[in-house]
């Protein structure tokens, strides 16, 4: 290090002094008798400065200053010298920084300086204040050298007078005085020497440069705010650098400082911690954000610190208040009018520079646009950058109750939602929150964003059903015309419909997609809706009003992903409509245009089916084919597949089903395929070429191959045909040997779901199906692993013993696990009667719909019929309850025991109308009739109505000899109905009637009641009659 | 030789000890007296809030009300000194060090070494080392700790070292340590013993002291926080975790709340995941490391640094080093290719333009030679 000068700012003032002095000596010299001496100025000066007149004083230095310029006597030089360094602190005194700085430098760079360290300070100190940061930064570093290698000054005293000076002669000889050396800097100046080096590097961008000094401060200053400030601006200079390793070394520090309270080190916090985190610094600027105290609780702090400065220096504690007697006492005035007056004035004239400068702070702190919630904002990002997502919600939620509707508050509502259902996994939380938005706030982007993501939310949980509950919400929105926002909506309520259609409810779905059709014509959804809009009626079998819109499409749409499906599901319209040859025509379209398509299988099958129908078998088969071979799916490959099978089995073609099975078998065994239906198919043709042990090998052996995995329903389908093939095929021998082959691999497996499906078959085998259902409902707690027959047996058990209690969750099973299976009905069945059991006659009513949806008028599914009308006339709706009864008789499959019950309901439908007549006609006819089905349940039944009605018509015979009928009636007699007609003929008339019945005699006993049937129940019964 | 200066120093440490050396019983220190007065003492024993000393060089116990005495100043016995040299606690090669500094005087250097030597123990206790720390700082505790009630300069130490207990479960010894600071005037201290209690309760499932201590925390964050560590004792994550976040947001400066929070807060990330959980490490790994970071010099620093650590933090944190050094230098090196490239256009482009001067010089010449050719032919 080396003592530099500065030149270029200096040599201004160096000339302005030179050319003052040149013009006092001309002075001198034209009035040479009036102008004072060397010594007069001196002496004036003196006086000036002690009697405070410091203008003067330093008028007057100059002067004399002037006048001994040219000496180089030793001891006017140390005169002059000190008379430089009093000017020096006089000109600081009076803010004349410039040419302070240049007379401080002249009498450093002059020999016999007895201050040099304090006035190398002091140049430091005007430099600084003038902004003249390059000089500071050489005036610094020279003190700081000089202080370690002080110069060494000539010898003070030179023993001898100056010639020259005989001005001077009456002068105290200055260079004769012992000088005290100068002390060395203190550590407190030196740690300010410090932090203006510091500061100036700085201020004049030398960032490296700054640190070492800033950190000299941070290591030995006193002050807690300095130190923190030092650290603060360190942390500046390695974001200016950019040097961010080295920054979180300092975070700590700062952390533990109480600098925040600072206003440059709040507002450069500001700055700081968003470098940092634009610099992905998080953690860095974690601390930082923190540090960031609210405005208006920095203001009062800093006010509260103006008014004790205020107060330390004698001004009132605010700038404009009065000046209270408190404040008086506390600033000692004797007379507290006149004080206060004179307090007052000082007080405007001359505030210290501090108190100038915290105003100064105060007023741009105030100025400042609110920060906090900013502040707040990115630290909930921050926080969630990081993946500390509960703190994240926590300051998205303190921004968001500041500020609900605000841009930062919206933005803070969504992170809210977003992190609760995709980081926090808190669905119910988020709804709570979302919905709690969406009821309130109706405008803009932000419910509708919410509501989309809740949308997208849920369809990837495939919650349809949840998706509905957004409706009421975005119904209530406010429309716009803002083209982003349309296309919100039109999106929300298309995934609207979208959920309906998930849910199969295909009204509501077509419903929705036409709404959005209708409501947001042209939108980017307009295509899809279409589709959907199509596909929502076909799968209500609206045949005809979907063709239109898939015409629609294929003309409108015709570079949307969906023609090709279009054209294909309007073939399903054609055929839905019976227009088979439109439909075939469609379909080899399709064949012809899209062979690539994903829909080609289907079309080549569809087609296959209509010349499977028209007995075009050969063209049938190769349509199969050729869906076969362009199968993607395995959906497609087995409905191919088993179609052939199905042909080739009208046509006994065994060797081909084997063939085509086999091939599937080997095929698409690894992609999924149905290998048990293959075996089931394999087996089924060993029968027809009755070959029944090697049948019932491949059924076992499928059955213990595949019987483990739940989805394998061939299995199922094979336990059936193995019981069928038992009791038709095989001797006593085959079928103890077959039972004790399932009772092998029962023995062998592990598997639950196996074991389950071998006990069913089992039970089947031997007739104790009821017997392992009662044990199953008991045994089982859950129902994982069992497979349709399983559930089936413990659902018809359940029916048998009145037991509803785990209906409801088998049937949900089924339709969640096993939607197309066939032994589903049982479990609609014991849901159905467990409903009405329970009086819920909606539900009842509900399932009963389903049930009818997916097996028709099948035989084994009358009971929903059956059950139907028994709804109805508990609810009252006699016209309905006759109606659904009467339906019954006319179904071809439903004959016998379905119809002998309908027969018995249509009587309580006319007795609970009043109509006695009738009922009585129609409880006669059920056992007149039916008396041979349901184990002559019915006639039994219609026996006992019979008699009711008689007893309420007061025909007491006829009622009597209704009770005689029915024990002489063999179907009847020995059911517990007939205990009735013994207790009311008593003991001695019903053993007359027995020993009749014991030796054969028959009765002719017929109770005629004259009635009226309705034309149609006429035609029903004689139709049945027939 | 080294060694030499080495054996030199510890024994002139030594002999700074032996010139002192008073054979009078009781823990010697500098007592302070609330009217400012100032004695050395042997300070014998404290009972019911009283302390009983003996002036120095008499045997005369004197006993005064522990709240008329500011402050109490310890001072290392030879025997301290030398076993924490045994059990290099401090160094020959620091003692030296501080011999060899001719700023202090003799007199001071004792005090330094002492100094040195609390630092070096303190240091355990930031890096989260409770065991050595309590090792070291025990025997200095073994007959000062009953007057820590008392402000003295050991008595940071005191609190680090119930927290130590406290870390290390052994609970009877944070009781022990909290009965002694519960008889002091600080309201602080006694506040800070009570907390440490009831996080002793909590520990015991004594649910019902710890809410009694907690409803009387003067401190709102200390009081959430013994809150939020109730919680967690009972299970209750999501919960602890939202009271937590309150004392983040609003008590982010509270310099003996927040850190121990924010480590709780990494427990909790910790409590929440699991095969089930959408709750991943890289969260438990984010807060022990900013934990670790910004609370350096901090015991719970310590501890964070530990959790960070068993899930690889270190071994992830590197990584992504390599990773960005890779990342710069790739950019650094596109950047450079980009330069090159646009220099050699560049010099392409000024090729090109000087063969078309080149080539307009040369048609200019040809022009004019022509021309003078038709000159010369006129």
């Amino acid at each position: 290090m080396i003592l530099s000068k500065n030149t270029g700012r200096l040599s201004v003032f160096r000339r302005s002094f030179l050319i003052a002095g040149i013009y006092l000596g001309s002075l001198l010299t034209g009035f040479a008798q009036d102008a004072p001496t060397a010594g007069e100025l001196l002496q004036e000066a003196m006086q000036a400065m002690q009697a405070e007149r410091f203008d003067d004083a330093i008028d007057s230095m100059y002067m004399y200053l002037g006048e001994v310029e040219e000496s180089k006597a030793p001891r006017v030089v140390a005169i002059s010298q000190d008379i430089r360094y009093k000017l020096g602190t006089l000109l600081i005194t009076k803010d004349r920084l410039d040419e302070a700085a240049s007379v401080l430098q002249e009498y450093i760079d002059r020999p016999l300086a007895n201050h040099p360290r304090q006035a190398m300070k002091m140049l430091a100190t005007c430099y600084f204040d003038t902004e003249a940061y390059e000089e500071c930064v050489s005036a610094v570093t020279n003190a700081l050298y000089y202080n370690e290698n002080p110069v060494l000054l000539a010898k003070k005293s030179t023993g001898k007078k100056d010639d020259d000076d005989d001005d001077d002669d009456d002068e105290e000889d200055y260079s004769e005085e012992e000088v005290e050396p100068e002390e060395e800097y203190n550590q407190d100046e030196l740690t300010t020497l410090h932090m203006t080096l510091a500061e100036s590097y700085y201020n004049i961008e030398k960032w490296a440069h700054c640190i070492d000094p800033f950190g000299y401060v941070i290591e030995y200053t006193l002050s807690e705010q300095r130190k923190g400030y030092a650290i603060m601006q360190v942390i500046n200079a390695l974001i200016e650098i950019p040097d961010f390793s080295r920054i979180m070394e300092w975070i700590p520090q700062l952390y533990r400082t109480e600098a925040r309270f600072d206003i440059r080190v709040n507002l450069a916090l500001m700055n700081a911690a968003a470098a940092l985190y634009e610099a992905e610094e998080y953690d860095s600027a974690l601390p930082l954000y923190r540090m960031i105290l609210p405005r208006d609780e920095l203001v009062e702090f800093q006010k509260g610190k103006m008014r004790n400065m205020r107060i330390s220096v004698g001004l009132p504690p605010e700038a404009d208040a009065d000046i209270s007697e408190d404040d008086l006492l506390l600033f000692g005035a004797d007379d507290p009018v006149e004080t206060a007056d004179a307090l007052a004035e000082e007080a405007a004239e001359e505030r210290p520079k501090e108190i100038v400068e915290l105003e100064k702070l105060i007023i741009a702190l105030k100025d400042l646009p609110p920060y906090e919630l900013d502040i707040q904002y990115r630290m909930a990002n921050l926080y969630k950058t990081v993946e500390r997502y509960w703190e994240a919600l926590k300051f998205f939620d303190k921004v968001f109750a500041v500020d609900p509707s605000g841009e930062v508050g919206e933005r803070s509502i969504y992170e809210v939602v977003d992190m609760l259902l995709n980081n926090l996994d808190d669905l119910p939380e988020a709804e709570v929150r979302g919905f709690d938005y969406m009821g309130k706030y109706k405008e803009g982007m932000t419910p509708r964003q919410i509501a989309y993501m809740l949308t997208g939310h849920y369809q990837a949980n495939q919650a349809m059903a949840s998706v509905k509950s957004l409706r009421p919400y975005l119904d209530g929105f406010a429309r716009t015309n803002e083209e982003t926002i349309v296309k919100y909506d039109t999106e929300l309520y298309f995934m609207q419909a979208v959920a309906d259609l998930v849910l199969q409810k295909y009204e509501d779905s077509e419903k929705g997609f036409k709404y959005v059709l209708d409501e947001f014509p042209e939108s980017h959804q307009e295509a899809n809706c279409t589709y959907w809009y199509g596909m929502s009626q076909l799968f209500q079998q609206k045949y005809a009003e979907a063709f239109p819109n898939f015409e629609r499409y294929t003309k409108k749409f015709t570079g949307e992903k969906f023609v090709d499906e279009c054209y294909f599901q309007g073939g399903i319209c054609l055929f839905g409509q019976e227009k088979y040859k439109e439909a075939t025509k469609r379909f080899t379209y399709v064949i012809e245009t899209y062979p690539d398509s994903s829909v080609f299988p289907e079309a080549c099958s569809m087609r296959g089916d209509i010349n499977g129908s028209e007995g075009l078998l050969d063209e049938a088969i190769a349509d199969y084919e050729m869906a076969y071979a362009a199968s993607k799916k395995v959906v497609q490959s087995t409905y191919a597949t088993f179609q052939a099978a199905e042909i080739y089995e009208a046509e006994e073609r065994y060797d081909d089903i084997i063939r085509v099975v086999e091939r599937y078998e080997s095929e698409w065994c690894e992609e999924g395929g149905d290998i048990a239906k293959a075996l089931f198919w394999i087996g089924k043709t060993k029968i027809q070429q009755k070959l029944y042990e090697e049948a019932v090998k491949t059924y076992v052996d499928a059955i213990a191959t595949y019987g483990s995995d739940l989805r394998q329903d061939g299995v199922d389908l094979m336990i059936a045909e193995l019981i069928k093939i038992s009791s038709i095929y095989l001797n006593m021998e085959l079928q103890e040997k077959l039972i004790a082959d399932l009772e092998g691999e029962l023995e062998a497996t592990d598997s639950i779901t196996l074991q389950l499906r071998l006990r069913v078959t089992l039970a089947k085998l031997t007739d104790t199906e009821f017997v392992l259902g009662k044990q199953l409902l008991s045994e089982l707690e859950n129902l994982d692993n069992a497979s349709p027959p399983v559930l089936a047996t413990i659902c018809d058990a359940s029916f048998e013993l009145k037991d509803y209690s785990r209906a409801d969750e088998m049937l949900t099973i089924f339709i969640n696990k096993f939607e197309d299976s066939e032994f589903m009905r049982a479990a609609y069945k014991l849901r159905g009667f467990g409903q009405f059991a329970e009086k819920d006659y909606e539900g009842t009513l509900a399932t009963i719909n389903d049930a009818q949806a997916l097996y028709g008028t099948e035989f084994d599914v009358a009971w929903a019929q059956l059950l139907k009308a028994r709804v109805l006339l508990d609810e009252g709706n006699i016209d309905e309850a006759r109606k659904e009864n009467l339906s019954i008789l006319t179904v071809p499959s439903w004959r016998g025991e379905p119809v002998a019950q309908a027969t018995f309901q249509l009587g309580l439908v006319e007795e609970q109308a009043g109509n006695l007549k009738k009922a009585f006609a129609f409880y006669q006819r059920a056992y007149f009739q039916y008396k041979g089905h349901a184990g002559g349940h019915w006639a039994a039944e219609g026996y006992l109505a019979s008699a009711r009605i008689l007893k309420k018509m007061d025909r007491e015979n006829d009622r009597r000899n209704t009770y005689r009928a029915m024990l002489f009636d063999p179907y009847v007699n020995t059911l517990p109905q007939a205990d009735k007609a013994r207790e009311v003929l008593g003991n001695t008339e019903v053993a007359e009637i027995q020993a009749l019945v014991d030796v054969g005699t028959t009765t002719n006993i017929t109770v005629t009641v004259e009635t009226e049937m309705t034309p149609a129940s006429e035609a029903s019964v004689t139709e049945e009659g027939e | 030789m080294k060694r030499v200066i080495l054996s030199l120093a510890v024994c002139t440490a030594l002999s700074a000890f032996s010139q002192d050396a008073v054979v009078q019983s009781g823990s010697p220190a500098l007592l302070e007296a609330a009217n400012g007065k100032k004695a050395s003492v042997f300070l014998q024993f404290m009972e019911g809030g009283n302390l009983t000393f003996q002036p120095r060089k008499s045997t005369k116990n004197m006993t005064v009300p522990g709240d008329k005495i500011t402050s109490l100043t310890f001072s290392m016995s030879k025997e301290e000194f030398e076993t924490c040299r045994e059990q290099n606690i401090i160094t020959s090669e620091q003692i030296s060090e501080i011999f060899a500094k001719t700023e202090i005087a003799k007199s001071e250097k004792l005090n330094v070494i002492f100094k040195t030597i609390q630092n070096n123990i303190s240091s355990m206790y930031n890096e989260g080392d409770y065991s050595s720390f309590i090792a070291a700082i025990k025997p200095f505790m073994n007959e000062r700790g009953q007057y820590m009630a008392i402000e003295n300069n050991l008595d940071d130490f005191y609190f680090m070292l119930m927290e130590s207990y406290l870390q290390q479960e052994e609970f009877s010894q944070v009781k022990k340590c909290a009965a002694v600071l519960k008889e002091s005037s600080d309201e602080n201290k006694v506040e800070s013993a009570n907390a440490r209690l009831a996080l002793v309760a909590i520990a015991e499932n004594d649910f019902a002291t710890a809410e009694s201590i907690r409803s009387e925390m003067k401190s709102e964050a200390g009081s959430l926080y013994l809150k939020a560590a109730m919680e967690r004792a009972q299970g209750e994550f999501k919960k602890s975790m939202l009271t937590v976040t309150t004392i983040i947001a609003d008590h982010a400066n509270d310099r003996e709340w927040m850190p121990k929070s924010e480590l709780l807060a990494a427990y909790l990330y910790l409590d929440m995941t699991g095969a089930n959980s959408i709750i991943s490490t890289n969260s438990v790994i984010n807060t022990s490391r900013q934990v670790k970071n910004i609370y350096a010099g901090d015991h719970t620093a310590g501890a964070a640094k530990t959790l960070w650590m068993s899930l690889g933090g270190d071994v992830i944190e590197e990584k992504e080093k390599v990773e960005k050094a890779e990342r710069v230098a790739a950019e650094k090196k596109a950047k450079e290719e980009q330069k090159a490239r646009r220099e050699k256009e560049r010099l392409a482009k000024k090729a090109e333009r000087e063969a078309e001067k080149a080539a307009k010089a040369v048609a200019a010449a040809s022009t004019n030679l022509n021309t003078t050719t038709e000159t010369e032919s006129e």
